[in-house]
This record gives C-alpha cells, sequence and structure tokens, in this order.
C-alpha cells in the first residue's frame, strides 16, 4: 500500500486532480469535515473558523497558489467596503466604484485579458501570442458574491459586516465556492448569527440532495458526455441522427451536470445547518424563454436582474429600452460564461429571444396561456431554441457549430433509430430516465423526498451503496470535472 | 419529532448514521478494491480508484528491468502470411476498445490514400479478459478476412494488480485467435504508470509486433485516459511510421495529404461494465 501517495494525493494540490464532491479524496474529507463539524458546531467561533479554514484547504486543493488571489481580493472588499459605510455622498459612490473596479480588474485579467488581448491584436493586424494566465477555478462564481456584498451595502440594504470572520466564510463556504449557487450575503449572513439548528428533516433532506446531485452528475451526466464529447470533436463523422442525439444528448448533460453539483452543494449546506436557496427548477418544462430563465441558474439570472438589467433602468424606460437591456444584460451573461465568441453569441441570442417573447407575451396579452395547445407550442419552440443555443455552447468554434447543424439538416435518416438504440442502449436508456426524472411535477417529488426520509435507515445505507457501486460501473477512467468550473 | 430524534448534545440522530454509512462506505469500498480479486469472467464489480495506491510504482520498474531480458525471448521468427491481398492490398482489421474512435478516423485516412481497406471494432470497456476468453476476435477475422490486424487493448486494466500472473493465458489466447494473419499491437497510451500490461504484451508477442504507445505524450479529453482527436491522429502517425520501418511484417503506409474526416465501417459492440 503506498500510503505516501495516497496522503500526498489527499492533501496535496494536484492541478489534473482538482478536489470534486464525486472523488475519492472528497469522500476521505467528507468524512473528517462532518466529524468535526459535530464536535464545535454548537459554538459559532470555532465553528466558523473551522468550516472558513477547510475551505480554504477545499479552494487549495482546485486551485493550487490562487487562494492567496482570492484571500486577497476578498480582504480587499472587506476593507474598502467597510469604508465605504462610513461615508455619504459622492465619496461614498468613488468606492463602490473602487470595489467593481478591483473585483473587475482581477476577473478581467484572469478570465478576459487573452481574449481581449486576441481581439484587439486582430484589429490592428498583428499575431497576437496567448499570455500564459492560468484561470482561477470558481473566480467568476466568488466575484459575483463580492460585487453582490458590496452593492448591496452601498444601497443600504445590508448593513456591512463587521466581523471579518463571517464575511469571509461567506464568501468562501466550500459548497458554493467553485460552481455555485451565488448566495446573497442578505441571505447567508443573517444564518451565521442565528444558533445552528440540526433537525432531522433538513440533514435528511441534505443527504437527499447529495444522492440526487450524484446521480445526475455522475451517472447520467458523465455517461452521457462519453458520447456526446466523440460526436462534438468529430462531428463530420456521424449521421445526422447520431449528431442529433448528441445535441439532445448535451441538452440533458449539462443540466445533470450543474443542477447535480448545485444539488450536492445545497444538500452539503442543509447537512450543516445552512439554506442556499434554489438554483434549477425544472428548467426544461418552461413554456417560454423567459419562464426558462426563472428556472434555469436561479441564482446568476436574479443575480444580473438585481445588478444589470435594473440599473439599466429594467422596463421603466420604454419598449425599447427594455428591449435592449435584455439583450445588453444576456449578452454579458454570455461573457460571464467565458471569453469567447460563441458565449457572447450564445447570450445575444438568448436576449434577443428573451426580447421576443416579451413582444409576443405583450402582443396576444398573455391570453394563449390558457390554451393547453399554445403551452405544448411554447414548451416545444422553447426547447428546440434552448437546445439549438447549446450547441453553440458545447462546440469548440463556430464552424464545429454549424457543421453540426449541417448534418443534421443534410444526412438526417431515421432508419439510423434502430441501429442507434441497438448499439447505445445504456446512452438511450439514461436519456429516457434522465427525461423521466424531469417530468416528474415538483409536488410528486416532493413525495419521493418524503417517502426516502420515512424509509427505514437501513434501507438508505444499502440505496447509497448502490449508488456509488453505479458509479463505479459507470465512469470511463477518471473523474470528470464539472462543466462549470470552468467559469 | 426533531427533539425526538436529537442525540447527544442536540445532533439529530441520522446525522451520526450518515457520518457512520460514509465510514462504512469507505472501509466496503476500499477493502474490496484493495483485498478481493476480480470475481468473474463475465462481469466484475469495479473498484474504487483507491487501488492504484496498492501498487508500488517502484516495483513496477523493478519487474519492467526483469521482463526486458524475457522479451528477448519472444517468438520474433515471421511465420506469418502475406500482408497483402492477391492484388497488393492490405484489409486492415482494428479491433480492441474505445481509444479506436479516432485511431480508425486517420488509419481510414492511411487507408485512402493507399488504396487500402479496413474495418473497425470497438468494444468499450473490454480488456484482455474479455477478448482473451471469447472468440470475438477469431470471429471478425472470420467474417472480413483481414490480411493485417491491429489489436488496441489494454487500455482499461492499467492498475489490475498481479497482471502478469493473472491477464499473460488471455494474451496467449488472443495471439492465438490472430493464427497466421500478421499483426501489430498498439499498447496502452498510459496516462500513469501501469502494473505490467505494458511488459505482458511485448513479452507474448515480441517487440517488433508491438508498439508501445506509452512512451508518446499525449493531449487528452477530460477524462483524463482517451487522447484528443488531434492527438489520435499523431499517434496513428507513428503507428505508421512503425508499420512501415520496425514491424515484423512490414507494409508501405504513405502519410495521407490530409484528413477526409470519414468513419470506416465499424461494429461496436456492447459497453463492458467491469
Amino acid at each position: 500500500m503506498n500510503f505516501k501517495e495516497l496522503l500526498h494525493d489527499i492533501f496535496v494540490y494536484r492541478p489534473e486532480a482538482p478536489l470534486l464532491f464525486n472523488s475519492f479524496e472528497f469522500l476521505v474529507l467528507g468524512i473528517l469535515v462532518l466529524g468535526v463539524y459535530a464536535a464545535v458546531y454548537r459554538q459559532k467561533r470555532p465553528r466558523t473558523l473551522f468550516l472558513f479554514a477547510f475551505s480554504l484547504f477545499f479552494y487549495y486543493k482546485t486551485s493550487g497558489i490562487f487562494v492567496l488571489l482570492l484571500l486577497g481580493t476578498l480582504v480587499a472588499v472587506y476593507l474598502m467596503t467597510r469604508r465605504m459605510s462610513r461615508i455619504e455622498g459622492r465619496e461614498r459612490k468613488w468606492w463602490l466604484a473602487g470595489i467593481v473596479t478591483v473585483v473587475l480588474g482581477v476577473l478581467g485579467y484572469f478570465k478576459y485579458a487573452n481574449f481581449l488581448g486576441e481581439n484587439f491584436f486582430w484589429l490592428i493586424g498583428k499575431e497576437f501570442h496567448h499570455w500564459d494566465i492560468l484561470l482561477p477555478v470558481g473566480i467568476s462564481f466568488y466575484s459575483f458574491q463580492l460585487l453582490s456584498y458590496a452593492i448591496d451595502v452601498y444601497r443600504g440594504e445590508l448593513e456591512e459586516e463587521k466581523d471579518f470572520l463571517d464575511y469571509a466564510f461567506y464568501i468562501t463556504f466550500f459548497p458554493q465556492l467553485v460552481a455555485g449557487p451565488i448566495v446573497r450575503a442578505k441571505s447567508f449572513l443573517p444564518q451565521l448569527k442565528k444558533e445552528i439548528v440540526l433537525n432531522r428533516f433538513e440533514v435528511e433532506k441534505g443527504f437527499f440532495l447529495i444522492m440526487m446531485g450524484l446521480f445526475k452528475k455522475s451517472i447520467l451526466a458523465d455517461y452521457l458526455s462519453q458520447y456526446n464529447d466523440l460526436v462534438f470533436a468529430n462531428p463530420g463523422a456521424y449521421s445526422g441522427f447520431e449528431t442529433l442525439m448528441a445535441i439532445y444528448g448535451y441538452a440533458i448533460q449539462i443540466y445533470c451536470d450543474f443542477s447535480g453539483y448545485t444539488d450536492m452543494a445545497i444538500g452539503m449546506g442543509k447537512m450543516m445547518g445552512f439554506d442556499l436557496g434554489i438554483n434549477f427548477n425544472k428548467p426544461y418544462q418552461s413554456t417560454s424563454l423567459t419562464d426558462f430563465w426563472r428556472r434555469w441558474h436561479i441564482s446568476l439570472s436574479s443575480w444580473l436582474r438585481d445588478y444589470l438589467y435594473i440599473p439599466l433602468g429594467g422596463n421603466r424606460k420604454g419598449k425599447f429600452r427594455t428591449y435592449l437591456n435584455l439583450f445588453i444584460t444576456m449578452l454579458l451573461g454570455g461573457l460571464w460564461h467565458g471569453a469567447n465568441w460563441k458565449f457572447i453569441f450564445w447570450g445575444g441570442m438568448h436576449g434577443v429571444g428573451l426580447a421576443v417573447d416579451k413582444i409576443w407575451q405583450k402582443a396576444t396579452k398573455g391570453r394563449l396561456r390558457d390554451y393547453r395547445l399554445a403551452r405544448i407550442a411554447g414548451w416545444f419552440i422553447t426547447l428546440h431554441f434552448v437546445v439549438f443555443l447549446w450547441i453553440f455552447f458545447r462546440a469548440d468554434s463556430f464552424t464545429t457549430a454549424w457543421e453540426m447543424i449541417a448534418q443534421v439538416f443534410s444526412s438526417f435518416d431515421w432508419a439510423y433509430l434502430p441501429v442507434f438504440c441497438q448499439t447505445r442502449k445504456l446512452f438511450v436508456l439514461l436519456m429516457v430516465l434522465a427525461v423521466a426524472i424531469h417530468a416528474i411535477p415538483s409536488a410528486k417529488f416532493d413525495r419521493v423526498e418524503k417517502a426516502y426520509i420515512r424509509t427505514p435507515f437501513w434501507v438508505k445505507a444499502v440505496v447509497f451503496i448502490l449508488l456509488i457501486q453505479c458509479i463505479l460501473q459507470i465512469k470511463s477512467s477518471d473523474v470528470q470535472p464539472f462543466i462549470y468550473f470552468q467559469f | 419529532m426533531a427533539k425526538n430524534s436529537q442525540r447527544r448534545n442536540g445532533i439529530p440522530r441520522p446525522y451520526w448514521g450518515y457520518l457512520a454509512l460514509l465510514i462504512g462506505s469507505l472501509v466496503l469500498f476500499s477493502s474490496y478494491a484493495l483485498f478481493f480479486e476480480d470475481t468473474s469472467v463475465d462481469f466484475d464489480l469495479k473498484k474504487m480508484s483507491v487501488a492504484k495506491y496498492a501498487v508500488d510504482d517502484t516495483l513496477c520498474q523493478d519487474s519492467l528491468k526483469i521482463m526486458d531480458s524475457l522479451v528477448a525471448e519472444a517468438q520474433q521468427e515471421d511465420t506469418t502470411q502475406s500482408p497483402t491481398d492477391s492484388t497488393g492490398k492490405v484489409h486492415f482489421l482494428l479491433i480492441g476498445d474505445s481509444m479506436n474512435e479516432y485511431l480508425r478516423i486517420r488509419l481510414n485516412d492511411y487507408c485512402i490514400a493507399n488504396d487500402y481497406d479496413m474495418y473497425c471494432v470497438i468494444w468499450y470497456g473490454a480488456t484482455t479478459k474479455q477478448y482473451g476468453t471469447s472468440d470475438t476476435i477469431a470471429y471478425f477475422i472470420n467474417e472480413h478476412k483481414p490480411t493485417y490486424v491491429l489489436l488496441t487493448i489494454g487500455s482499461n486494466e492499467l492498475f489490475v494488480r498481479d497482471i502478469i500472473e493473472k491477464r499473460t493465458d488471455y494474451v496467449k489466447h488472443i495471439v492465438k485467435q490472430l493464427g497466421r494473419t500478421p499483426f501489430v499491437w498498439v499498447g496502452p497510451p498510459n496516462w500513469k504508470e501501469d502494473t505490467g500490461i505494458n511488459e505482458m504484451i511485448v513479452t507474448n508477442v515480441g517487440k517488433s509486433r508491438y508498439f508501445e504507445s506509452k512512451k508518446l505524450k499525449y493531449n487528452r479529453y477530460k477524462d483524463g485516459a482517451h487522447p484528443t482527436r488531434e492527438s489520435a491522429a499523431m499517434w496513428m502517425d507513428s503507428i505508421a511510421v512503425f508499420l512501415q520501418n520496425d514491424a515484423l511484417t512490414p507494409i508501405e503506409m504513405t502519410p495521407p495529404e490530409k484528413s477526409y474526416k470519414k468513419v470506416p465501417h465499424t461494429t461496436i459492440l456492447q459497453m463492458v461494465r467491469e
């Protein structure tokens, strides 16, 4: 037994193996955390200190030395916000501008410098050599939390946090640190002031969510990704039918991957007595694009609404400005996902879609919602608009995306259906399973959750062990990173 | 209800239960990975990644030195049939695991450029155990009558303990199925030191029928194992050079001028859940 290597892998940063919730290393560390947490959770100071320290270690394991960048940024924002909160008038605005500059400056340097450089050099007609800048994991998520905290204090909607440890813990709390949900200080900081009560229902619900998340991420998303990756990497090599299956497959994969991660994050929070809110609400059941953005990555869309769309004027400055504001908000939302024109296109098209949806709702005065057929049509159009845009989100370039689309329309043949079902049995089965889970109405899902809680513990233990074994059976080799880690 | 189930300083019973469950699962899965042998030929319960810690890399290096001397003794005599048909054309059978997904695209480019043809078989997740305990290879040889076989088996068993003791017979059975058909076994593109798969194969097939893929560097997909499309193409280019210059049965492999991105005829076999 190579214990030295085992300990090294658990405790030392390895760029090729970031610490993931669905890894062996996290299982070992999770046991340690829950064990220590049980001993300290009733005393506020030790509890916060312990979770803060572990969260920093967790970030070190995913991003190495960038933990210092995280610490530096959060200390700077803390000090500047404290200063800002003590002054009024114009100077207060300048301090906020300073905070926004610091946070967006750091984010811009690490995430967008190469993109801006590349485009600038292209404009002046010179060759650009990429700068050697690594993207710290989760920087987009914690940057948005830092901004929302400072802006809320500036607006007077939140009192500045005097306790540095509470503030730092809010920013770094490990379940939501690297891939969300983007938790608001207004809802999280008050939880730290109260006594933490671990009740049976929340602990059970938390573990149920962790299992759901593991199932979605490690079984559904990871297995589907094996086929999707092959097709997206070489679209010309597959028939139209196979390409279409990979496109639908990716729509399911990204939902299961991201919502699976947030299920695990929210579940861990609940097991420790914290509420991180919800981030997904069956988005593919949406009957309009507006509805979709109320159900998909809720913490990001509400952030964009509160800190971008409304300050831009929202819907208060006439029709044209409303549509323009929607477009700008979504365009920047796209840019938030990555420094690439394809993400900007993806966001911009969602902005156009939202504007068209608003115009349509106004023209029909929302009356069509009363008709079942219209709701079905709305669902079908929304789903396919979203799925169509996922092609650009996933493909490595516009060329690949158009190649995929061309392949679907130029070489589509239903004759591939039986062959596909025969050769990709498990892929088809998991797709059907994912759709079925997503189609379960929320009320029924709650009943499943309650039934789980009532189940004897030994049954839960068997289910958990079977789940872990299924994950081991299905995974291709190493654990797949979460898609949203890159954002 | 909450109060009734609170135990030990206010912590509800399920919290301790789940903590015990996590510890129990860790012990259970680690023990299985570290101390239990494979259960059956047809179906194995996969093991937690902790199994890789059961192997000491330095021991692998030692075994490598011992195996080197054995390689020299491997059968090197060419008693195989011609690598071409009566018209001088090579018919490839590329058979193995998921690594063939991209290798086949580039090999097909070579076939187009050299006026050869090929047939591909992908058995996802397959190892020497599946191929060595079935007649799959013999079946496809009989079905497609290839004049040259390329085997890509081994990527799914890099970390099997005591592999030489356990799986040498399977490799022998695979070689037996090939009969007199010329072949090259393309070794796994290691992403970590293996437990002996490379040595086991080269010992049984000889250096001139073995392409040692692990000596190359690869860009890989996010699974950390499969080379990217571009990297797999370069991998195939290196194999082609080996086939032309170093293989026991050399064949001409003129590099294609472009990538045709065509998928050759392929049979996909059910994924092995090992």
